[in-house]
């Protein structure tokens, strides 16, 4: 019988099984792996291991390594073991941890030489008591014991501080992280209020030319439509192309003149070349809307609004100056609109040290001055 | 070789197998010098033992065992609570009978005790120590010879400490030779 290839569904799902239990395999291994290391007991089960290691090669006095060398390292480790862990649970986390250098290191130079008299005693005394069928002496003089218990001191209380270091480290990228999506959160609730903001004054302003069945709604609508865009897809981005922003505005003015019929003088004057750079998206137009809102809205005749964009270097000059209305809804209105508390704090967030704002109330007019750093 | 070596070093005392070391027991600090085991001592019908002060903190030791005299320098040396004497074979003495001595110069320690005309000198048994090197029970540097013989190549400093340490140790020492003070 012919064997069948590896190619059938059996064999497919066969292998797909094998596939799927070694990537099982692989992600408990990684689990466990992680789980060990980042276990403090491990931790220093596993230092304490390669301590005694290294130890006992250092002692021993033949290439082969026998019972006595075992039992007198396991004994000088008894003192080690007591400084190292009264340093690292004591004097560090109230000492070191607190600043408190002087009492630090005064505490040390005690600790030291109670470290000393420990190892002494335990070759002295406790090794007898332990292992009386053992002979041992302290071999190590004063100086010798200092120097086995200052390096190990050192390193413990490096490795502790570069465990701290670690965690605070990884804390900071946490808290940043976490800030960051706040501040995400908090723009895309800012750029959401001021969607729906520009769409009802632009609806209203086609439904007025709806209402006077008006030739240009067809027009105004496309125009809307081309905002519409801009606003669902180009603004999704932290950063748009300047140029874009303009033609927004552009089209939003168009919008402004189909209603106004020419009552009104809108000028746009744009100075510098301005497609290379790139800002938040939406910043300008609350600005416009306030001066067509407060403006020109409140006094049709006469009314006027100035709007420039002027790039010097990387800086960019944007001005809006408008005349005041003063009908009933104006004088009503005296507070600002949210679209411009939104894009002032839009404006702290995007561009934090970057900005300047400058806003003018006077009697007669309102105007309005952004400078922006776009390096 | 180990035979050899303990002809040397501890046959004159009558045949007691002792400990040598490379290294001496004594340093500056703990050496001491007791007047009182100047003269001749005695421990049999035919042997004996003489201490005259050699330069200015130790002792020359002749022991003569069957009128055959063989020179000692001998130190005294108090650690801790207790004496010990660190016997030397001096170099410079006729070789002919113990041709082995100048090959190897080595130390050999005995724990001493003195009061008027008796005078206790009890040697580290050598016996002991072997057993111990062997049952890998001790930490001690020493070297083991072609023929099993062990010499001791601690530090003076280990060699202090091991003393004293295991001073009041009764297996460590065979019997003392017990000395009486020959008056003419």
């Amino acid at each position: 019988m012919r064997k069948q290839p590896s190619s059938t569904p059996a064999a497919y799902n066969g292998a797909r099984s094998k596939a799927s239990w070694r990537g099982l395999i692989q992600y408990a291994h990684a689990f466990l792996l992680e789980r060990i290391i980042q276990n403090r007991v491990i931790q220093h089960g596993l230092f304490w291991m390669l301590s005694y290691y290294i130890l006992l090669r250092f002692f021993a006095y033949e290439e082969t390594l026998y019972t006595v060398d075992f039992v007198y390292t396991f004994l000088f480790h008894l003192s080690l073991v007591s400084v190292v862990y009264f340093n690292l649970f004591m004097l560090v986390p109230r000492l070191l941890n607190k600043q408190r250098y002087l009492f630090y290191i005064l505490s040390l130079l005690l600790l030291l030489p109670t470290g000393i008299i420990l190892n002494k005693f335990t070759f002295e005394y406790l090794a007898d008591l332990l292992f009386p069928n053992f002979y041992f002496i302290s071999y190590y003089d004063f100086f010798d014991i200092a120097q086995f218990f200052l390096a190990y001191l050192t390193l413990t209380t490096l490795l502790k501080l570069s465990k701290a270091w670690f965690k605070l480290d990884q804390q900071k990228k946490l808290m940043s992280r976490l800030e960051k999506e706040k501040l995400d959160t908090e723009l895309n609730a800012l750029k959401g209020q001021i969607d729906p903001h520009f769409f009802f004054n632009s609806l209203n302003n086609l439904y007025s030319l709806a209402l006077e069945q008006d030739d240009r709604t067809a027009d105004g609508i496309l125009k809307l439509s081309q905002n519409m865009r801009y606003i669902l897809y180009d603004c999704q981005a932290s950063r748009v192309p300047l140029v874009k922003e303009i033609d927004h505005i552009q089209n939003y003015l168009q919008l402004q003149k189909l209603r106004l019929d020419g009552q009104a003088q809108v000028k746009l004057t744009l100075t510098g070349d301005f497609s290379q750079e790139e800002v938040a998206p939406l910043l300008f137009i609350p600005f416009v809307e306030n001066g067509f809102k407060h403006g020109i809205k409140g006094q049709e005749k006469g009314a006027y609004i100035n709007i420039s964009f002027e790039l010097q270097g990387k800086t960019l000059i944007f001005k809006t100056e408008n005349n005041k209305g003063e009908n009933e809804e104006w004088i009503r209105q005296q507070h600002r609109g949210i679209g411009i508390s939104n894009t002032q704090r839009r404006l702290e967030l995007t561009y934090p040290q970057k900005h300047e704002l400058q806003i003018v109330d006077g009697i007669e007019h309102f105007s309005v001055i952004l400078k922006l750093d776009l390096s | 070789m180990k035979n050899k070596i303990l002809f040397a070093i501890g046959l004159v005392f009558s045949l007691q197998s002792c400990i040598p070391s490379l290294h001496p027991l004594y340093t500056e600090d703990t050496l001491v010098f007791e007047e009182a085991l100047l003269g001749t001592w005695t421990d049999g019908p035919n042997q004996i033992w003489e201490f005259v002060k050699e330069g200015d903190n130790h002792y020359q030791l002749t022991y003569t065992e069957n009128e055959k005299p063989v020179k000692y320098e001998v130190h005294l040396v108090q650690l801790g609570d207790t004496h010990f004497f660190d016997f030397y074979l001096d170099e410079k003495q006729p070789t002919e009978d113990y041709a082995i001595a100048p090959l190897i110069p080595s130390h050999s320690f005995a724990k001493v005790t003195w009061e008027k005309d008796r005078m206790d000198i009890a040697f580290f048994d050598y016996e002991w120590l072997e057993k111990l090197f062997q049952q890998r029970k001790i930490r001690l540097e020493h070297e083991v010879i072609d023929d099993g013989t062990i010499i001791l190549t601690a530090s003076t400093e280990e060699l202090q400490k091991f003393v004293q340490k295991y001073a009041h140790e009764e297996a460590a020492f065979i019997d003392p030779s017990r000395l009486q003070r020959r008056t003419l």
